[in-house]
């Protein structure tokens, strides 16, 4: 068993608190992903896992042994660096077998395996080439087949795809998928792509400013965002936000110049709110259709299967995603309607979600 | 339009190319000449008829055979490269361990240590020269190669150092990181990853500590008397210049059996040597 536990883990460099109280249990064999803005405390809390950061306060464990202490060789854990860090004065083959040298396998076994790893990757044609007479995919799988090789407990992935052509990207991300699902060995993924976290993942941590926002499979937390952060960052484009304060039949938007009548917020009259709709639940109706907001319609993004249409609210950006062949003018008025159920509220102040429909909100069916 | 490039390239790019390269080689092809020149040519004043000092008709090597037959060249040429060679190792050493462990561990001060380390290469020779003729004298080392073998290393060591600090900040860390993973402990990671991916940049050390060592003129002055111990820089100047008297065929011969082993050097790792002073390293 490998799974992974950090418990109130905490990195400080100096005066930054990079990390902070961060409480984590990832799996067995479960394909962890940690996603979040540059300097969100992602990487750093990977670089604690694998040993490359002295923890400044909390524990680790990787299975049941608490590796504070243990240095990166000692913690049988493998990692796919973003720039990938292939050995330059190495064929692919001694790339990949370096790791099983220095842990003294005999020659047989280090061929067979690096054999095998080859195979899986597709790069048995490689093996006697350099770094530098690679492509960068190549070099990816060499990179992969460098951490499988050594078949570790745990496979940490420090933003490995992003150095590659977003077509290539694709292709690797299913590629690692279909690794994983192979080996089955537990992995953390570290990317700052919400796209890539909600493909690759089983369960997704969202960071921010050092701290979890939220830890959930891709469906819970892209259906039941557990901040306004998390709301914003996953999906794409972002979920739209509109300031308001609830009042006896509903809410009032925008400083008053839009109202919304909900048939219960569950919310005492006067607080202050942000509502957040999902572009792809925004309905776009005819001006003036009772209980629809009016918005000027500023640009049409033409992405082939649908569209997304960017309105404006009295300035509020606000956008709406529509497989429907509708092609309004930019300039001309439209009206946005959406069910209640797809309305997510976040406390104004603190950001939190709050939960005033938990009743009628359907759990993931993703 | 193409005329008027043509016009312009020659001004702005051949004709300066050309005063540039008569500048710098005319010193080179006057010190080749004049080593094969008879001395008859040699000391012909500049108003007889037949006066033509850019050029032989009668080469001879006469100049080189005097050398090797009535002077010590050949065992100067020896202590050069003993010498050279062994000063350039010691600071190889000490330069590329001391550069690693302040480039890439941290510990207290070490960012002071490097520009400390960077200063004492700025004192100059010629007054440090005095103390350490002392320290040579107090341990017996005077006229013998080993007290310019461990003195050269004042100045080298702290060139070396600081060219493999800016040298392995150039290797990413990833390399050094990803060995620790795969099971590497620091040394080994060092071992077997860093120093081979800064073979470039120790290359180029070398060949710049050995070309400082191999010119140097001060220390082999005053440490080296007698004949037979002489660098080939001290050797020349001091037994062929003999009061006002220049034995200018042995002088430029000396000088140029002096700088072939130099140029060799250079020529034979200029690929090595220009990537490391570029500093190149793709992962």
């Amino acid at each position: 068993m490998s799974q992974v536990i950090i418990r109130n883990a905490n990195k400080k460099f100096g005066d930054v608190h990079a990390v902070k109280d961060v409480n984590l249990q990832i799996r067995d064999q479960e394909f962890m992903v940690f996603v979040g803005p540059s300097g969100c405390g992602k990487t750093t809390t990977l670089r604690m896992v694998a040993g490359l950061e002295a923890i400044t306060s909390g524990d680790i464990l990787i299975g049941d042994r608490v590796v504070n202490e243990l240095p990166p060789m000692d913690r049988d854990i493998a990692m796919v660096f973003q720039n990938y860090a292939l050995y330059p004065h190495m064929s692919v083959y001694d790339n990949m077998a370096f790791g099983l040298k220095m842990r003294k396998f005999d020659r047989a076994e280090i061929a067979a395996r690096v054999k095998r790893a080859a195979e899986i990757l597709d790069i048995g044609a490689l093996l006697e080439r350099k770094p530098r007479q690679l492509s960068g995919g190549q070099r990816q799988r060499v990179a992969l087949g460098r951490a499988i090789v050594r078949d570790p407990k745990v496979f940490l992935f420090d933003e490995p795809l992003s150095n590659l052509d977003a077509k290539l990207r694709v292709q690797m991300r299913s590629e690692i998928r279909k690794l994983h699902r192979r080996l089955s060995a537990t992995s953390v993924f570290v990317t700052h792509d919400q796209v890539e976290a909600m493909t690759l993942a089983d369960r997704l941590v969202v960071m921010n400013g050092g701290r979890v926002e939220q830890v959930g499979t891709p469906a819970e937390v892209y259906s039941r965002p557990a901040s306004r952060f998390v709301a914003t960052f996953v999906g794409a484009p972002a979920m739209n936000m509109l300031e308001g304060t609830v009042t006896l039949d509903g809410l009032s938007l925008l400083g008053d110049s839009r109202k919304l009548n909900v048939s219960r917020t569950g919310l005492a009259v006067g607080a202050k709110v942000a509502v957040g709709i999902r572009p792809e639940a925004v309905r776009m109706v005819a001006p003036g259709t009772p209980g629809a907001l009016a918005a000027t319609v500023d640009l049409i993004e033409e992405l082939g299967a649908g569209r997304v249409i960017y309105v404006d609210l009295d300035g509020a950006p606000f956008s709406i995603v529509t497989s429907e062949t509708v092609h309004p003018e930019p300039g001309s008025t439209v009206g946005l309607q959406f069910a209640e159920r797809d309305l997510h509220f976040f406390s104004a102040e603190t950001g939190g979600r709050l939960d005033v429909f938990k009743a009628s909100v359907p759990e993931p069916a993703l | 339009m193409i005329e008027g490039a043509l016009w312009r390239k020659w001004v702005f790019f051949y004709i300066p190319l050309a005063f540039f390269l008569v500048f710098l080689l005319f010193p080179f092809y006057w010190m080749v000449i004049t080593s094969f020149r008879p001395d008859g040519e040699l000391y012909r004043p500049w108003n007889s008829v037949n006066y033509n000092p850019f050029w032989t008709w009668k080469p001879t090597l006469d100049h080189i055979r005097y050398l090797f037959e009535e002077t010590l060249f050949a065992s100067w040429l020896w202590n050069t490269t003993f010498i050279a060679l062994m000063s350039t190792a010691i600071s190889l050493v000490c330069g590329v361990f001391a550069g690693y462990a302040l480039s890439r561990l941290s510990f207290p001060f070490a960012g002071s240590l490097g520009t400390g380390i960077f200063i004492t290469y700025l004192v100059p020779q010629t007054l440090l020269f005095i103390p350490l003729a002392e320290i040579i004298r107090n341990y017996h080392l005077g006229d013998t190669p080993w007290s310019l073998i461990l003195t050269y290393p004042t100045f080298l060591i702290p060139f070396c150092t600081w060219l493999m600090m800016g040298y392995f900040k150039a290797v990413p860390k990833e390399l050094e990181e990803c060995a620790r993973i795969d099971g590497a402990s620091r040394w080994q990671a060092m071992i077997h990853i860093v120093i081979p991916v800064a073979i470039p940049g120790i290359l180029s050390a070398g060949i710049f500590a050995f070309t400082l060592s191999w010119n140097e003129f001060i220390y082999a002055l005053v440490f080296l008397s007698s004949p037979g111990q002489k660098t080939v820089p001290v050797g020349v100047t001091s037994e062929l210049i003999r009061g006002d008297v220049f034995f200018w065929g042995p002088l430029m011969a000396g000088a140029l059996l002096g700088s072939i082993p130099v140029a060799v050097a250079y020529s034979f790792f200029v690929e090595h040597y220009v990537s490391g002073l570029t500093g190149s390293v793709k992962g």
